[in-house]
């Protein structure tokens, strides 16, 4: 096998308007589509900060405790 | 190029033409060919988008010659379970037409071959000894690893925890879009444009940009 010569990718992002439009997605489902995304990375980041809290900070007594 | 009522391939230097089977055994490895392309800033391109017809495979052609790029997966070239039972031929029929037309014009075409072992495209298709393959093992994070190989950005490297959340992401979102399109199959063209618009939504929200 010869040396790979990886591909080198210029320029940045397209809008996500000319994706949008490069697929032929509608509007309305743009809209919904970027909604359900943020909410899903809103949730992971709620996630994620959750368990990166000092465990001092955390509010365990919500949680019921064991008899 | 909107001919033949082709969706536009624009700008052509952003798309890569991505040539693999339509099973449900490949669902893992298709999310991960969808969010490792579009975390390199490109957009995903499929034969799934062109409709069936008397002149889909003149269709075909126009997608493959608009794409600046285009990734080939041999690793399901086998026999179908379905009866008869028949060798899998349009991945290599596919990437034949690639190759042919980055001969005639080698600048504008760059054509990438991933297989789940090197080894069996060497017993395969022994025409493409001495030409790149990428090696995925049949997994997710192969598929993706082997993408960061292939490509490079200029001003940044996606980490691969950015890369895995992407694919995460869509594997959940898949069952839902399934439903919104009121699809039986992922490889249903609605379907596949969703992934992609979604998939480069969460990419620029990872990357933070």
């Amino acid at each position: 096998m010869r040396k790979r010569q990886p591909i080198v990718i210029k320029g940045g992002f397209l809008s996500d308007d000319e994706v949008a439009r490069m697929l032929g997605i509608s509007r309305r489902r743009q809209k919904e589509l970027d909604r359900i995304t943020e909410e899903y990375f809103r949730e992971q980041r709620q996630h994620l900060s959750k368990w990166n809290t000092p465990r001092k900070g955390r509010d365990d007594r919500k949680r019921p405790r064991a008899r | 190029m909107i001919a033949n009522g082709l969706v536009p391939v624009e700008p052509p230097g952003k798309a890569v033409f991505l040539n693999f089977p339509y099973d449900q055994q490949f669902v893992p490895l298709y999310l991960a060919y969808i969010a490792g392309v579009c975390s390199y800033q490109l957009i995903p391109r499929v034969a799934l988008e062109v409709p069936g017809g008397q002149r889909r495979l003149d269709r075909i052609i126009e997608l493959i010659l608009g794409c600046r790029y285009s990734f080939h997966d041999l690793s399901r070239v086998e026999l179908d379970l379905r009866r008869p039972r028949t060798p899998r031929m349009n991945m290599p029929f596919e990437l034949g037409l690639t190759v042919m037309a980055s001969y005639q014009n080698p600048k504008e075409h760059t054509w990438c071959v991933f297989e789940k072992d090197y080894r069996r495209v060497l017993k395969s298709l022994g025409d493409l000894a001495g030409s790149d393959v990428y090696s995925h093992g049949g997994r997710p994070k192969g598929v993706l690893r082997q993408i960061a190989n292939a490509l490079v950005l200029e001003n940044r490297r996606p980490e691969m925890k950015q890369l895995l959340a992407v694919h995460q992401y869509l594997t959940k979102l898949l069952p839902r879009t399934l439903q919104a399109r009121g699809a039986k199959s992922c490889y249903e063209a609605s379907v596949f444009k969703d992934l992609v618009y979604a998939a480069q939504r969460a990419v620029k929200t990872v990357l933070g940009t």
